[in-house]
C-alpha cells in the first residue's frame, strides 16, 4: 500500500490554475431591438424643438440613428394641433403659442406608421434667474445658479448651458503649405509647396464653444421657500483653455415637474454615475410618452413644456490670475538653434513661422497657429462683447 | 498486532467459555484507604476475599488506586474502582477475575440462572456478564445488559414518572454527542441532547428500555429500573464499520420524528467526504449542497437561503457571530474543519432562541478536546496547512483544543499568466481557535470560544485589502436540578476591514470599517413533565459601529479626512418556547420572541420631508442626539410554530410558519459578501426588515430508514428589504438612505431530496425549484423598478441539483462524486446606446431581465487511509481529486466595458478547467 501511496506522489501533476476572461455576447444582442428616444420640450416663449432618434447596438460602432420623416405635432387640451417640421438630423421645429392655462402633448407617427403619444402636461411657468455666480475653487472655476420663486411652487429646476470661449493662436506664421499628392512617385506620397501666407488663412482669433453634456438638476423641496442658492452647474479645471482669455456661459433655466424630475435624476444616476464593475445595478424608467399601438414598448424620453429663461455672464482671464493652463505651444527650431531644420525635419507636424537668418525655419505646431484645429470658429458670435 | 490482539482475546475467551456462571460476592474486604499502586492492592483483595486476579500488569502499571474498600463487598470495591475508566472485569465460577484494558469480556446476564430480579441495596449493582463464546463476534459493550436501578428505591412502588436526565458522551474522547435521540418504546416517550450532549426524559417509573441514537455513533440502550428523578451518563462508541460482522440495525429516525423543519445537520464526517476545490474540507461549500441553500457564484462563500440575502443568516460559531465567514476571497471557508465537530442549518423552524436574522441560522459548533489523552492532527495541502492540538488540561475535567491554518498561495498567484493582471497579486489568511471546556462538577460546567481570523490581499495594484474577524465566548453551564438548567453567554463579536494604499503618498489613504458587538445570553431549559419541554431566555446585544473613516495615510499625505460618527444600538429580546408532545404521534414545537431595537446616541441624523423621495436633494435638516439619547425604538414580536404528525413509524408530515426581524443590515456592491461590505443598523429613516414563511413537508423513509426522502415547500414574504438604487454609493456615504429603497419580496419553493445514510454508497440528491421576487411599488419612495413590477433578485437561480455521492470500495479507500447544476444568475445588461441632454448614454434592460449561462460542474476526490493499526505513532490519510472534471467554463460573473466606443461584454470563469488537488492529513 505504500508503494501505491508513494507512485501517487510522483504521478501527481502539479496544479495550474487558469483563470479565463472569454468575449460574452448575450443572446439578447443578437436581435437589435431599437427604441425611440424623444427628447425635448414644448417652449412656451421660444422655437420648439423635438429630437427624434432611436437607439443603436451597444456591441458595433454605430452612428446615431435619427428617425426621420416622421409627423410630429402638439396638440392641446383646447383642441389645438401644431405640425412641427422635420429635418434629416431628425430634428422637428415650430414656433408654436403657446396658451399657459392649457395642457399639451406631443404626437408622434413614425414612417413605419407607428403612432406615440406623450401624456398632458401642464405648461410651467419658469422664474427667472437671479444670477449666475462662479467662484475659485480649487484653482479652477465653479459656476453657480441662483434662483427664486416667490410663488413657491417651481420647486424642481433643469439647467443647460452653452459655453464660448475665445481662442487666440499662440503663434502666426508667414507662410502657407500647401499639400499634393504625387501621383508620379507615390514615394514620398505628399509634397509640401510653400508660398507666402495667405492674410486670411489663418484667422487672428477663434470662438471655441460647447453645450453641456450632463443632466443638471436642482430642487427646493426640503426648503420653507423655493429658492435655489448655488446650484452647481459646471466646473472649468484650471487646466482648462476656457478662461485664457475670455468666457462666456448662457444658462437656460427650466422649471420642470416633480415627474420629470426622478425621470431625469434616474437616467443621470444610470448613465453618468456608474464607473467601476461593482457599482450596483441600474434600472430604466418609463417616461410619460407611449407607444398608442403597443402600450408595452418602452420609449425614452420625457416630455414637458415650460418657458425658458436664459442668462448669460462672461469671465475674463484678468479675474482668474494664476490660471495655470499650459497650451504646449513650442517654437521648434528657434532663432538660436544650430540644426539645418530644413522644411523635411518639420513636416506635416508643424508649420513653420518665417525663415531664419542663417536658414531653415522656426516652426510650431499647426494647433497653435490655426485656432480652428481646436474646434474654434473664426466667425464672431452676435452676443460677444 | 491487531490481529495478535484479537488472537490473545479469542484465546482468552476459549479459556473460559461457557463455565462462568454468577454468583454472589458479598464477601467483605478490608483494606486500607491510602494511595496505593495496583499490584499492591490487587495482592490484598486476593488476600482478603480469597479470588484470584488475572491482568496484563502493564495495562495497569500506571493506575494509582485510592478507594476507602472498608466494608464494601468485592463487586462494589471493582466498580467504584473502575467505574468510568476503560477497565473491565469478569468473574467465573473459579473464583477467578480477569481485568482487561479497552476490551471487555462477556458473560450472561445475571438473570440468565437465577429467575429472581437481583436486588441489592447500592444503588449501582452489576449483572453477571455473559460469555459469548463465539471468538469471530465483535465485542459489544455489557453496559447494554447491565441493569440499572436509578433513583431512590422507596418500600412500596410507586406509579407515574420521574426524570432522567444526564450526558451523553462519546467514549474514546469524552465530548458530548449534539443530537442524540433518547427514547423509551412504550409508551414512545424522545427526547434530544442539546448542545452540551445533555438530555433530559420523563418515564415511566420502573422497568424501561432506554434506547439512545445518534449520528456517527452505535446504537445502544440501557436496561433500567427508575425509583425516581436521577441522573444517567452514558457513554457511546463511534461506529466503527471496520469490523464486517456488526449488522447495524441504525433505526435512524430523526428526519421523522423531530418535530422542527428544514433542519440539516451535517457532521464533520459528511463534510470531509464532499470533494472541494483545494481538497480542504469546507463546511460553507458542503452547507451549500443541501436543498434550498444556494450561492451567486462558485468562489463566493456567501449563501442564500430560500430566497434569502446574504446578510440574512446568522452564523454562529459555539454562540458567537461571525460576519465574514470566508478567506482568500471566498476560496476557503473561516472555519477550520480539524475543530468542527458538526454545523446545523435551520431554514425553516428557527428555534426561538434564536433571532436577528430572516433566513437562516447556521450553527457551526467546535469538539471539545480529548479529555484523557494529547491527540493531534495536522493536514497539508497545496495552498493550505494547517494543525490542532488537543489534550485533557485536567484529565476527564478540563480539555482544550487548539487549531491554526494558514496559507501560502502566493506561489500560485505567481503562477498567473501575466495578461491575466493578477500576476503580482499577494494573498494572505490564517485563523486560530481555541476551545476550552471545564466541568466544575456535575452541576457546573465552563465553555470557552477565541476565534481570530485574518485576511490581507493586494490584487496587483497599490492596494491592499484586509479583513478579521475576532470572537471570544464564554459559556457557564448550571443544572439547578433534573428537570432545569440554563446557560450563561457573554462574549465579544468583531469584524473589520480596512484599504490602504501607500504607493503614491501624497494620495496615500486609509479606509476602514469595524462592527463591534458585545452578547449576553441566557438560555434556560426546563423539563415540565414528559409532554413539555420549555425553553426561555433573555438576549440582548450591544452593537457599537464604525461606519467608515477615510484617513490619510503618512506625513506627505494631502487626503482629507472623512469619518462618519459611530452608531450604536441595543437589541433585546425575550423569548419562550415549548416543546409539547400531544400524543405520541403529534407534537407541536411553538414559542413567541419579542424583540426590542433601540437606536442610541450620539449620533447627527438627517431627516427628510415625508412623502417624498429620500435623495440628496430633499435633505431636510440634521437632528444631534447625544449620548444615551433613544434615537428610534423598533420592537415587535416573532412568531415560530412547527407541528409534526407520525402517520406512522417511517412517514410523518409537518408544517411550520414563523416570523422574524432583522435590525442590522448588509450593504453591498456585490451579491455575494465581499470584503468592503459595510453593514448598517436600523435607524430613523432606515426600518427593520420583517419576514415570515409558511412551510410544510412529508417525510418518508424506506428500507429500514436507511433511505431518507423528504419533500418541502415553502412561502415566504419578505418586508423592508433593502436594494439599491441606481448608481448608489455604499462607502463613505453620510446619508446612505437617499441610496437604497425598502422593497417588498416573496420567495417560494420546493425542495425534494433523497438521502441513503448507511452502506457502502452513501450520500444525497436534492432538487430544489425557488423562486425570490421583489417588487419597489411605492412612488413614494422614488422611482419605481421595472415599472412596479416584480424582479428577479441578483440570486434567484430557479432550478437547482446536486448530487453527493460516496463509495466505500474498502475501508481504506473511497470515492466521492460531487454534480451541481443550476440555473444562470440574473443580469441587467445594456441593451442599446442612444443621445440624451448632449451625451451618449447606454440603455439598460429591466433589472435582471437576463440571466448568466447556466453552471454545471462534477467533482471527484479519493480517499486513502493509511493502515488501521492502533497503536502507530501516527495515522495518515491521503486525499486527492478533480474539481469541475469537465473542465467546463462556468461564468463567474459577466461585465461590459466599453472599448473605443463599443460595449464590449466579458465572461469571466475562476476554475475554468481541471483543478487537481491533494492532500495528506495526519493523525497523532
Amino acid at each position: 500500500m505504500k508503494f501505491f501511496y508513494q507512485k501517487v506522489i510522483i504521478g501527481f501533476v502539479i496544479l495550474l490554475i487558469v483563470q479565463c476572461k472569454e468575449a460574452y455576447e448575450p443572446a439578447v444582442q443578437s436581435s437589435i431591438q431599437r427604441y425611440l428616444v424623444v427628447e425635448g420640450f414644448l417652449n412656451a416663449n421660444g422655437p420648439t424643438t423635438i429630437k427624434i432618434s432611436k437607439t443603436s447596438s451597444v456591441l458595433k460602432n454605430e452612428e446615431m440613428q435619427p428617425e426621420v420623416g416622421a409627423q410630429v405635432r402638439v396638440e392641446s387640451t383646447g383642441n389645438s394641433v401644431h405640425t412641427l417640421s422635420g429635418n434629416t438630423n431628425g430634428e422637428y421645429t415650430a414656433n408654436i403659442p403657446v396658451n399657459i392655462n392649457e395642457k399639451y402633448r406631443l404626437l408622434i407617427k413614425t414612417s413605419n406608421g407607428k403612432e406615440y403619444a406623450s401624456a398632458f402636461v401642464p405648461v410651467l411657468k419658469t422664474p427667472a434667474i437671479d444670477s449666475i455666480s462662479w467662484v475659485r475653487e480649487k484653482n479652477g472655476v465653479q459656476i453657480y445658479a441662483n434662483t427664486h420663486n416667490p410663488a413657491n411652487n417651481t420647486r424642481y429646476y433643469k439647467w443647460e448651458y452653452e459655453e464660448t470661449w475665445e481662442i487666440i493662436p499662440e503663434y502666426r506664421s508667414k507662410f502657407d503649405v500647401e499639400e499634393f499628392a504625387d501621383l508620379e512617385n507615390p514615394v514620398p506620397p505628399v509634397i509640401y509647396i510653400f508660398h507666402p501666407r495667405d492674410p486670411d488663412r489663418f484667422p487672428r482669433i477663434c470662438w471655441g464653444s460647447a453645450k453641456s453634456s450632463q443632466i443638471i438638476l436642482g430642487s427646493s423641496i426640503k426648503l420653507s421657500e423655493d429658492r435655489i442658492y448655488l446650484s452647481p452647474l459646471t466646473y472649468i479645471p484650471p487646466t482648462s483653455e476656457k478662461v485664457v482669455h475670455k468666457y462666456s456661459i448662457l444658462v437656460k433655466q427650466h422649471a420642470i415637474s416633480r415627474e420629470a424630475f426622478d425621470f431625469l435624476q434616474n437616467m443621470k444616476k444610470n448613465t453618468e454615475e456608474l464607473g467601476s464593475i461593482f457599482d450596483p445595478q441600474p434600472s430604466e424608467s418609463r417616461g410619460n410618452i407611449s407607444c398608442l399601438t403597443n402600450p408595452d414598448e418602452l420609449i425614452i424620453g420625457y416630455f414637458t413644456a415650460n418657458t425658458v429663461e436664459e442668462k448669460r455672464i462672461f469671465i475674463k482671464n484678468e479675474q482668474v490670475p494664476g490660471w495655470e493652463y499650459d497650451s504646449g505651444c513650442f517654437i521648434k527650431c528657434p532663432e538660436n538653434d544650430e540644426r539645418p531644420c530644413k522644411y523635411e525635419e518639420i513636416f506635416p507636424a508643424f508649420i513653420p513661422l518665417y525663415r531664419k537668418v542663417g536658414g531653415g525655419y522656426t516652426s510650431a505646431d499647426r494647433k497653435c497657429v490655426d485656432c480652428r484645429l481646436r474646434g474654434g470658429d473664426p466667425v464672431k458670435p452676435d452676443f460677444w462683447q | 498486532m491487531r490481529f495478535l490482539r484479537y488472537f490473545i482475546l479469542s484465546v482468552l475467551f476459549l479459556l473460559i467459555n461457557l463455565n462462568l456462571l454468577a454468583q454472589e460476592r458479598r464477601d467483605s474486604v478490608v483494606t486500607t484507604s491510602k494511595k496505593t499502586d495496583f499490584e499492591q492492592f490487587i495482592e490484598q483483595l486476593e488476600k482478603k476475599s480469597g479470588y484470584r486476579f488475572y491482568y496484563n500488569p502493564l495495562h495497569f502499571d500506571s493506575l494509582q488506586i485510592s478507594i476507602d474498600t472498608t466494608q464494601k463487598s468485592l463487586d462494589m470495591i471493582l466498580n467504584q474502582l473502575l467505574e468510568n475508566s476503560d477497565y473491565h472485569y469478569i468473574i467465573d465460577l473459579q473464583r477467578n477475575i480477569f481485568l482487561t484494558k479497552k476490551y471487555e469480556i462477556k458473560g450472561l446476564p445475571k438473570e440468565f440462572f437465577d429467575d429472581s430480579i437481583a436486588t441489592v441495596e447500592n444503588k449501582e449493582f452489576k449483572i453477571e456478564d455473559y460469555l459469548l463464546g463465539s471468538k469471530k463476534k465483535e465485542v459489544v459493550s455489557s453496559l447494554e445488559n447491565k441493569l440499572y436501578e436509578l433513583g431512590t428505591k422507596q418500600a412500596t412502588p410507586k406509579q407515574g414518572k420521574a426524570v432522567l436526565v444526564g450526558y451523553i458522551r462519546e467514549e474514546k474522547t469524552g465530548e458530548p454527542v449534539i443530537g442524540a435521540t433518547v427514547y423509551i418504546e412504550n409508551p414512545r416517550i424522545g427526547a434530544s441532547t442539546d448542545q452540551f450532549g445533555y438530555y433530559s426524559i420523563a418515564i415511566p417509573l420502573g422497568r424501561n428500555v432506554l434506547y439512545i441514537k445518534a449520528i456517527g455513533m452505535k446504537d445502544t440502550k440501557r436496561d433500567i429500573v427508575m425509583y425516581s428523578d436521577s441522573k444517567l451518563n452514558i457513554q457511546l462508541k463511534e461506529q466503527v464499520r471496520s469490523l464486517k460482522e456488526v449488522v447495524v440495525t441504525a433505526d435512524k429516525v430523526a428526519n421523522i420524528k423531530n418535530v422542527k423543519m428544514g433542519v440539516e445537520r451535517l457532521s464533520i464526517k459528511t463534510i470531509k467526504q464532499v470533494p472541494t476545490v483545494f481538497g480542504e474540507a469546507d463546511v460553507l461549500r458542503v452547507v451549500l449542497t443541501l436543498p434550498g441553500v444556494k450561492s451567486v457564484g462558485e468562489a463566493s462563500t456567501g449563501f442564500n437561503v430560500r430566497g434569502g440575502a446574504t446578510d440574512q443568516n446568522l452564523i454562529l460559531f459555539n454562540d458567537a457571530t461571525i460576519y465574514n465567514p470566508s478567506h482568500f476571497f471566498g476560496f476557503f471557508s473561516a472555519f477550520n474543519p480539524d475543530v468542527i465537530k458538526d454545523v446545523e442549518l435551520y431554514k425553516s423552524s428557527i428555534p426561538a432562541k434564536y433571532g436577528g436574522r430572516l433566513s437562516s441560522v447556521l450553527d457551526v459548533s467546535s469538539r471539545e478536546g480529548n479529555r484523557k489523552r494529547f491527540s493531534g492532527t495536522a493536514g497539508l495541502g497545496l495552498l493550505t496547512s494547517r494543525l490542532n492540538i488537543e489534550g485533557p488540561i485536567v484529565k476527564d475535567k478540563t480539555s482544550f483544543i487548539l487549531g491554526g491554518r494558514t496559507t501560502y498561495s502566493n506561489w500560485l498567484l505567481g503562477l498567473l499568466p501575466e495578461k491575466s493582471g493578477y500576476k503580482n497579486s499577494k494573498a494572505s489568511f490564517y485563523d486560530v481557535d481555541l476551545h476550552v471546556a471545564h466541568e466544575f462538577n456535575r452541576k457546573n460546567s465552563l465553555y470557552f470560544t477565541g476565534y481570530l481570523s485574518n485576511d490581507r490581499f493586494n490584487l496587483n495594484s497599490d492596494t491592499t485589502y484586509g479583513y478579521n474577524n475576532k470572537n471570544v465566548s464564554l459559556k457557564w453551564k448550571h443544572s439547578f436540578n433534573n428537570k432545569f438548567y440554563g446557560v450563561l453567554i457573554t462574549g465579544y463579536d468583531g469584524y473589520k476591514y480596512n484599504v490602504t494604499s501607500e504607493k503614491n503618498p501624497v494620495n496615500a489613504y486609509q479606509l476602514a470599517f469595524d462592527i463591534n458587538q458585545g452578547n449576553l445570553k441566557t438560555n434556560f431549559t426546563y423539563y415540565l413533565n414528559s409532554k413539555n419541554t420549555i425553553d426561555f431566555g433573555v438576549n440582548s446585544i450591544y452593537y457599537k459601529l464604525h461606519p467608515g473613516s477615510f484617513k490619510p495615510n503618512g506625513k506627505e499625505s494631502l487626503v482629507v479626512s472623512d469619518i462618519i460618527s459611530p452608531e450604536q444600538a441595543l437589541e433585546s429580546a425575550a423569548y419562550i418556547g415549548d416543546r409539547f408532545d400531544i400524543t405520541s404521534a403529534l407534537s407541536l414545537d411553538f414559542g413567541i420572541r419579542y424583540s426590542l431595537f433601540n437606536y442610541l446616541g450620539p449620533k447627527s441624523i438627517y431627516t427628510y420631508p415625508t412623502n417624498i423621495p429620500k435623495n440628496e436633494y430633499n435633505l431636510l435638516d440634521t437632528v444631534a442626539y447625544s449620548t444615551g439619547d433613544l434615537i428610534k425604538t423598533y420592537h415587535g414580536p416573532e412568531y415560530r410554530l412547527s407541528v409534526r404528525y407520525a402517520i406512522s413509524n417511517n412517514l410523518s408530515v409537518k408544517a411550520g410558519y414563523n416570523t422574524l426581524r432583522q435590525y442590522i443590515h448588509m450593504l453591498s456592491n456585490t451579491t455575494a459578501i465581499a470584503p468592503t461590505d459595510i453593514w448598517k443598523l436600523s435607524d430613523l429613516n432606515i426600518r427593520p426588515q420583517e419576514g415570515d414563511q409558511l412551510s410544510v413537508g412529508v417525510y418518508k423513509n424506506f428500507l429500514s430508514n436507511s433511505i431518507e426522502t423528504s419533500v418541502e415547500a415553502y412561502y415566504k414574504r419578505l418586508k423592508n428589504y433593502l436594494d439599491y438604487k441606481s448608481g448608489a454609493v455604499l462607502v463613505l456615504n453620510h446619508h446612505i438612505e437617499t441610496d437604497v429603497i425598502n422593497t417588498q419580496g416573496k420567495a417560494y419553493g420546493l425542495e425534494l431530496m433523497i438521502k441513503k445514510t448507511t452502506g457502502k454508497l452513501n450520500g444525497w440528491m436534492s432538487y430544489t425549484y425557488s423562486r425570490i421576487l421583489l417588487r419597489m411599488n411605492d412612488p413614494l419612495l422614488g422611482q419605481l423598478i421595472n415599472g412596479g413590477e416584480y424582479y428577479p433578485s441578483n440570486y434567484d437561480k430557479p432550478h437547482d441539483f446536486t448530487l453527493i455521492g460516496n463509495y466505500k470500495f474498502s475501508h481504506r479507500f473511497s470515492v466521492s462524486l460531487n454534480t451541481n447544476y443550476s440555473t444562470g444568475r440574473p443580469i441587467t445588461l445594456p441593451i442599446g446606446k442612444y443621445h440624451y441632454a448632449g451625451s451618449e448614454r447606454v440603455l439598460y434592460s429591466d433589472r435582471n431581465q437576463y440571466r448568466i449561462p447556466d453552471n454545471f460542474r462534477i467533482d471527484f476526490s479519493m480517499n486513502l487511509e493509511g493502515n488501521h493499526k492502533v497503536n502507530q505513532l501516527t495515522h495518515n490519510s491521503w486525499t486527492l481529486g478533480v474539481y469541475n472534471l469537465t473542465g467546463r467554463k462556468n461564468p463567474y460573473s459577466t461585465y461590459f466595458i466599453s472599448e473605443n466606443g463599443v460595449v464590449k461584454g466579458y465572461k469571466l470563469s475562476i476554475f475554468g478547467s481541471q483543478i487537481p488537488f491533494i492532500n495528506y492529513n495526519i493523525r497523532f
